[in-house]
């Protein structure tokens, strides 16, 4: 039972890392601490299920739309960082290089496909809390399933700066689904693949173009 | 009576004994509550099986590809998903014994007068507990379990554990798999004659599997090393629901290293 316990839990995770940005119907509950927040999620959503949920749209479109929603709005500046743990300054330059634009298209083509799976499923914002003076807000929410009685809990944790007219900016930096933090889960996987490979960053590299090539001929199928 | 219970005492003579062990090993810290380096850190520590618990992980996908997810695939296509839904808050239903003396356990008198009562209006409001009205009504799932029981009393993990067919554990938490069978109609299996427990204890876990058709192999795809995501789930997971009703602390989030990689 455990198992299929967290079998459940990482399954989810799966599919709402980032249908939590991007499928569903919204509904907001107005007693935000950051109103700009919940707006910023709700744009996410919306252009999202516009760009995925267009018939007309080819696949390879999409994933081209969506790899450039996910570098506009995930932050590509500490996140890549975080996913490597205690290896963060082992690559070369690079490594950094080969790294972030293999990141990047791993993400993309994991999520594109499954995504459009789910465009019945409901997220309602309930509410955000904001540390460190602002500068970090956890927006807070639920997803229906169809399949399920209760909503799951789905919380997205933006990082926020202010820009040159005084505006806030934010970018996604983890998202939690049913308790799960999913930043940190794929972070277990990155570091566990160097410590067992002796500290080769490398190794890493080859893992990823593995998946990226082994989700590619999968989507050719 | 008492005889027909007996085949427990055995379970709970090793569970009595882990406790004991365990306790020696207390002081490592709550491995649920500590940041992501410092739990990435304790779980290397305690995964001392590793090679073992690895090869165990791939026997379950073995099992999983050639026998499981066969018959829930067949299961999935003859049984429509609104029935699946029914039939597992049948079995969830089936387990309130299971999570009323956990809340007992644990001191959570408040959580356990709520499973009560959800098994009370979920079995007749709720046909036998395929329908789950309780919760629109004001009583949510109090879900927990023996091992969360332990943990609350101060008992570590112990060794991280890839137990076969139940996946990811940890020694304490598969202790409390034996006191949980105690109070698991389905656990008793093994003193039904007529065989119609097993059936269940079956059709429980194909309806679990069915849930999840097709989406297994994202554990692959998403994850550059699966057993490693799994075993780091296993303990988020754990973490979430010790605290099932708790929100989330935003002053417990890690701090996020400012280091640019993009540069």
């Amino acid at each position: 039972m455990h198992y299929t316990h967290v079998m459940k839990q990482k399954l989810r995770s799966c599919v709402f890392l980032v249908s939590a940005i991007v499928f569903g119907l919204v509904a907001t509950h107005a007693y935000a601490e950051d109103a700009a927040a919940e707006k910023y999620v709700e744009g996410l959503i919306a252009t999202a299920i516009q760009v995925l949920s267009d018939a007309e749209t080819s696949d390879e479109r999409k994933q081209a739309i969506f790899e450039d929603f996910l570098i506009e709005n995930v932050d590509m500046k500490r996140l890549p960082a975080f996913l490597l743990g205690q290896y963060a300054r082992l690559p070369t330059d690079e490594e950094k290089a080969d790294y972030l634009n293999l990141l990047q298209e791993f993400m993309t083509r994991i999520y594109v496909v499954r995504l459009q799976e789910y465009t019945d499923d409901t997220i309602v914002i309930t509410g955000s809390r904001s540390r460190k003076e602002g500068r970090e807000v956890v927006v807070t929410g639920t997803i229906q399933l169809p399949d399920r009685a209760q909503p799951l809990s789905l919380d997205w944790w933006l990082l926020r700066r202010e820009q040159d007219d005084g505006s806030p900016e934010f970018r996604v930096f983890d998202v939690r689904v049913a308790g799960i933090w999913l930043a940190q889960e794929q972070r277990s996987g990155f570091v566990s693949v160097i410590r067992n490979n002796q500290g080769s960053f490398d190794a890493l590299l080859q893992h990823l173009r593995k998946q990226i090539d082994s989700q590619a001929t999968a989507s050719a199928q | 009576m008492l005889k027909k219970i007996r085949p427990k005492a055995p379970y709970l003579c090793v569970f009595a004994l882990l406790l004991v062990l365990l306790s020696g090993c207390a002081g490592k810290g709550d491995i649920e509550v500590m940041s992501p380096d410092e739990r990435e850190q304790q779980i290397e520590e305690i995964d001392v099986l590793e090679p073992f618990n690895r090869y165990i992980f791939e026997v379950n996908i073995f099992l999983d590809t050639f026998f499981l997810k066969p018959v829930s695939t067949w299961y999935a296509g003859i049984v429509p998903s609104v029935v699946r839904k029914g039939v597992g808050n049948f079995f969830e239903n089936l387990k309130s014994p299971v999570v009323l003396a956990n809340n007992l356990l644990q001191g959570e008198t408040e959580a356990a007068k709520i499973t009560a009562q959800r098994f009370a209006i979920n079995s007749s409001a709720g046909l036998l507990g395929l329908f789950d009205p309780a919760d629109g009504w004001g009583y949510p799932s109090q879900k927990t379990d023996f091992g969360q029981t332990a943990g609350v009393w101060g008992i570590p993990h112990g060794p991280f554990l890839m137990l076969p067919l139940f996946g990811p554990s940890s020694l304490r938490d598969a202790s409390g798999i034996a006191v949980d069978a105690v109070f698991d109609p389905l656990s008793y299996n093994i003193i039904d004659p007529s065989g119609v427990l097993y059936i269940f204890s079956g059709w429980r876990v194909v309806n679990g599997r069915a849930q999840f058709l097709g989406r297994l192999e994202d554990l692959y795809q998403t994850s550059v090393d699966p057993y490693a995501s799994v075993r780091s789930l296993y303990f988020q997971s754990r973490m979430k629901t010790k605290n099932p009703s708790v929100d989330l602390d935003i002053d417990a989030l890690p701090d996020i290293d400012e280091y640019d990689f993009s540069q």
